[in-house]
Formats: C-alpha cells, sequence, structure tokens
C-alpha cells in the first residue's frame, strides 16, 4: 500500500531507529513499512497517524473507489 | 544544521567509530587465539601424511571409512543443514555481543541487532539447538558414534531446547517478526506438501526410490530453513 510515511518522518527528522523507538517497533518495521514490503496493523497505523498528527489516509493512501 | 548540532553528530559518529574498533579489536583477538591451534592442526596433518607416506601406508581405508557416508546423499545434505544452523546460530550470539562487526554477516543493521539482543540471542539459541538435535542423529545414524537410545534422548532434549527458546523469544518480537514467523510457516508447510509430499507420491508409484526416514528429517528441517529466509527477504528483513 501506498504511504507517506518516509515524507512525514524525514519532516520530524527522525532517523528509522527513532521513529522506531516512539512507535514501540523495531527500525525493520518501519523499514518494511516505508519500502511497501509490509501494510501495519490497524492499531500501529493508528499509532503512526496521531503521532505525527495526521489522519490515517494522509499516511496511508488507498485508490479503492465504490462502485456507484 | 547549527554548530550544537553538528557537533552533536559528530560525536555520534566517532562514538560509533570507537565502538567498531573496540569490537574489532576484540574479535581480531579471538581470531589470533585461533591461529595456534589451527598451525597445530595443519603441522600435526602435515607430519601424519609424511608418515603415511614414507611407511607407504595404505590409506584408502582410512578414506573410505571417512568419506562412506557422504556417498549418501540425505546424510550430506543433512551435515549441509547442521552446519546452516548451528553457524547461523553461533553467528547470532556472537553479534549480540559483537552487533558492529557481524551485521553485516546476517544482512542486518547493527542497531537492529543492539536495539534487541535477548531476541536475536534466543532465536540463534533456538538455531543452535535445533542444530544440534540434527546433528545427534547423525551421531547415531550413519556414523554409529552413539547408541540409537542416547542419540534419540539428544535429540529431544535439543528440539525441546530450541522449541523453549523459540517460545520464549515470541513475546519479543513485534508485529513485522510475527507476521514474517506466521508466513514462514504457512511457505514451510507449502513446500513439505511439495516436495515430500511429491517424493512419496512418486515413490508409492515406484518411479523414483521413495525419501529415506533421514531425506524426510531434511525436508522438515531444510524447508523450515528455506521458508524462513524467503519470507525474511520479501518482508525486507535482511539489508534493510
Amino acid at each position: 500500500m501506498e504511504n507517506h510515511l518516509k515524507r512525514h518522518r524525514e519532516h520530524h527528522g527522525w532517523s528509522q531507529g527513532e521513529l522506531a523507538r516512539r512507535l514501540g517497533v523495531s527500525r525493520q518495521t518501519i523499514n518494511a513499512v516505508e519500502t511497501d514490503k509490509y501494510d501495519p496493523s490497524l492499531p500501529l497505523a493508528l499509532r503512526m497517524a496521531k503521532l505525527f498528527g495526521v489522519n490515517v489516509p494522509d499516511l496511508f493512501v488507498d485508490h479503492w473507489e465504490p462502485d456507484k | 544544521m547549527s554548530s550544537e548540532e553538528e557537533d552533536a553528530e559528530m560525536n555520534t559518529v566517532m562514538m560509533e567509530r570507537d565502538g567498531m574498533a573496540r569490537e574489532r579489536g576484540a574479535l581480531e583477538k579471538f581470531v589470533r587465539g585461533l591461529v595456534p591451534w589451527i598451525a597445530i592442526g595443519a603441522v600435526s596433518g602435515f607430519l601424519f601424511g609424511l608418515f603415511a607416506g614414507w611407511n607407504d601406508m595404505d590409506m584408502d581405508p582410512l578414506l573410505d571409512a571417512i568419506m562412506a557416508p557422504f556417498r549418501n546423499l540425505a546424510f550430506t545434505v543433512a551435515v549441509l543443514l547442521v552446519i546452516g544452523y548451528v553457524s547461523g546460530g553461533v553467528i547470532g550470539l556472537a553479534a549480540t555481543r559483537y552487533p558492529k562487526a557481524l551485521a553485516k554477516t546476517l544482512e542486518v543493521e547493527p542497531e537492529d541487532i543492539s536495539d534487541q539482543p535477548e531476541l536475536y540471542r534466543l532465536q540463534s539459541l533456538a538455531a543452535l539447538a535445533f542444530g544440534l538435535a540434527l546433528a545427534v542423529l547423525l551421531a547415531a545414524r550413519p556414523l554409529e558414534w552413539i547408541a540409537p537410545e542416547i542419540a534419540f534422548g539428544g535429540f529431544i532434549l535439543c528440539v525441546v531446547l530450541g522449541a523453549f527458546a523459540y517460545i520464549k523469544s515470541l513475546p519479543k518480537m513485534d508485529e513485522l517478526l510475527r507476521a514474517a514467523s506466521a508466513e514462514a510457516t504457512v511457505i514451510a508447510y507449502n513446500l513439505v506438501l511439495i516436495f515430500g509430499g511429491g517424493w512419496a507420491v512418486l515413490g508409492h508409484l515406484g518411479i523414483a526410490p521413495g525419501p529415506s526416514f533421514l531425506a524426510i528429517v531434511n525436508i522438515l528441517w531444510g524447508m523450515m530453513i528455506l521458508a524462513t529466509i524467503w519470507s525474511g527477504t520479501k518482508r525486507g528483513l535482511y539489508n534493510g
């Protein structure tokens, strides 16, 4: 899933390790999300959004649209 | 960047370099300690070869005795698996002590190890125990160094120890590792179905010789390690 995690992280001047520490996960998890190799769980996505002060759809982009 | 921030960054870089140099020194000391033993082995091997040559000793029976088990393909594969599990476990354990020096060998970043040493320690211990379990089986058959009953006891002990270490590591995994671990289990199950099941079907139909008992153990051990690497690579756990 396309995401803007790296942009938000860099905007705050945090390394992957620093963001991982703040979220209570490993640096590898942050790297896997940023490189689109892993979609985080809903609780982690909510925590990421809360940490950056944005909404989840501002961080994770889903291009799906419902049928009209 | 302000001068204070530049200083702080410079300090961090210098501290990292110091840490790397310290670890490299400790590792070099360890390797230097091994050199005399390797030299003794090389010299005594050379002298034995010289002695055997001078006395016209027939080395064929000795070489046959050493090489005979390797003519069995299942044994050779099992030895490779033992080497894979044991070296992975030993390097993993050493990496918790020397993360900067050994992170590259494990294809991870040094802070991935230093941030979660207990996790690496337990998982490396599990790999080591599972490797030793397989080694104990080989020591009984085909090597016949120990009795099968003793090997069975040793095997159970190693597997229980490995499972205990792995279970103890579970709460220390974050969600990515848990997802990768679950995925590895599913991949391993499918690989066992394809390779183990497929081979057994061919054996049952008489198209090819069926798998030996050791080959079945190899499939279980081998597919698990293969699935772990597969899943870890897919999830960017290595070289990230």
